[in-house]
């Protein structure tokens, strides 16, 4: 009993570090540096065998406004590409919900889709553009946005 | 229909422990320290108004079929909800932290220091339990990333309703599911401060009305 009554007090410990942490922590996880800066032009990344390049407009691009996000997919030719692809926005280190663009087919190996990146009002801008095809073809784009 | 709703809800679940913890962790604390009596009662009132201001965004979205029409139409009530949430925040942690030495300013009973006594023991608590849904439907309003990301869900979802009464109805359901979802991570921050507000009072006080106090001033300055 007495061995009880001690360990209460380190509990009640635990659940205040928990606390502190819990509302000190806005994050839950390191911030990766930028790869790509959308505000003055497109953003080219090597998947494998292809080349897959992400541009979006209008330019700043801003929290909070409709934004067209190009893909083009350069590489392989025999490989037949879908229809539509999908591009997954996320911020590194912060859940906010799953925010994916349909992008359709525009031409062969050309993609596009409309979509919002959301501001969040921690002040935290930095956001990936995951784009989801095949495991081969997933490349991510890293990139500040502003308000 | 019934698969969104499902992944609105582990969305609100996710998202409520990954986002909602870190920032709405502070509010809640906020109105907790000083709760003594009231056990889940002021939790479930404030989550139910939080949820009914989501019903209400999403049937707009729903309604509309707009995310950008909503958030530009609420944006100046979002910013004085902020400013008024921190400034509140700043008073409850100041009042709760005993930052004021409230006995010493009864004994000079000056008009200022008995409004100032006066105001402190307002934030201090303990409330009555209609306070707690009213304050969570004003805080619903608060922006929030996650929230813009669910309203998004929303407004796609019911653009493929069969008109826009089902798309309004579909909007508010989809937000009430994902509203239900965050409710249980800020409900456990709550019972969690309110347990360390029993056992431990004193040291944890001032440590979380310090965090409140920063917390109040960070809602103001992001605003101006």
């Amino acid at each position: 009993m007495v061995y009880g009554n001690r360990l209460i007090p380190g509990i009640r410990s635990c659940f205040s570090v928990m606390l502190v942490l819990f509302l000190l922590s806005c994050s839950s996880g390191a911030e990766p540096a930028a790869d790509c800066n959308p505000h003055t032009g497109s953003c080219t990344k090597q998947a494998g065998a292809y080349t897959v390049t992400l541009d979006i407009n209008p330019k700043p691009v801003q929290h909070m406004k409709e934004l067209t996000f190009d893909i083009s997919i350069a590489g392989d030719s025999a490989v037949v590409l879908p229809d539509t692809i999908l591009l997954d926005l996320s911020m590194p280190g912060m859940e906010m919900g799953k925010n994916q663009v349909e992008l359709s087919k525009t031409g062969e190996g050309y993609y596009s889709g409309t979509g919002i990146i959301v501001k969040c009002p921690s002040g935290r801008v930095l956001w990936r553009a995951t784009l989801l095809i095949s495991e081969t073809l997933n490349s991510s784009f890293t990139f500040n946005v502003r308000d | 229909m019934e698969s969104v709703l499902i992944v609105m809800l582990l969305t609100g679940l996710a998202g409520g422990f990954g986002h909602c913890i870190g920032m709405c962790g502070p509010v809640v604390a906020a109105y907790s320290l000083g709760e003594q009596k009231l056990r889940y009662l002021h939790h479930i009132l404030y989550n139910l108004g939080r949820i009914t201001t989501y019903m209400f965004m999403g049937a707009v979205v729903g309604l509309t079929g707009s995310f950008l029409v909503l958030t530009a139409s609420i944006e100046k009530i979002q910013a004085i909800i902020m400013v008024v949430a921190g400034i509140s925040i700043i008073i409850m942690g100041i009042a709760i932290g005993g930052w004021v030495p409230l006995r010493k300013t009864t004994g000079n009973s000056t008009w200022l220091s008995s409004i100032i006594q006066k105001t402190m023991e307002l934030f201090k608590g303990p409330r009555t339990v209609g306070t707690y849904y009213p304050m969570g439907i004003v805080l619903g309003f608060l922006p929030c990333g996650l929230t813009y990301t669910a309203l998004l869900a929303a407004a796609r979802a019911s653009m493929e309703a069969e008109n826009h009464l089902a798309g309004m109805l579909q909007g508010a359901v989809i937000m009430i599911f994902f509203g239900l979802g965050t409710a249980p991570a800020l409900l456990l921050v709550g019972r969690v401060i309110n347990f360390i507000g029993e056992k431990a009072r004193e040291k944890l006080y001032k440590l979380a009305s310090l965090i409140m106090i920063l917390t109040g001033v960070y809602f103001v300055v992001k605003v101006l």
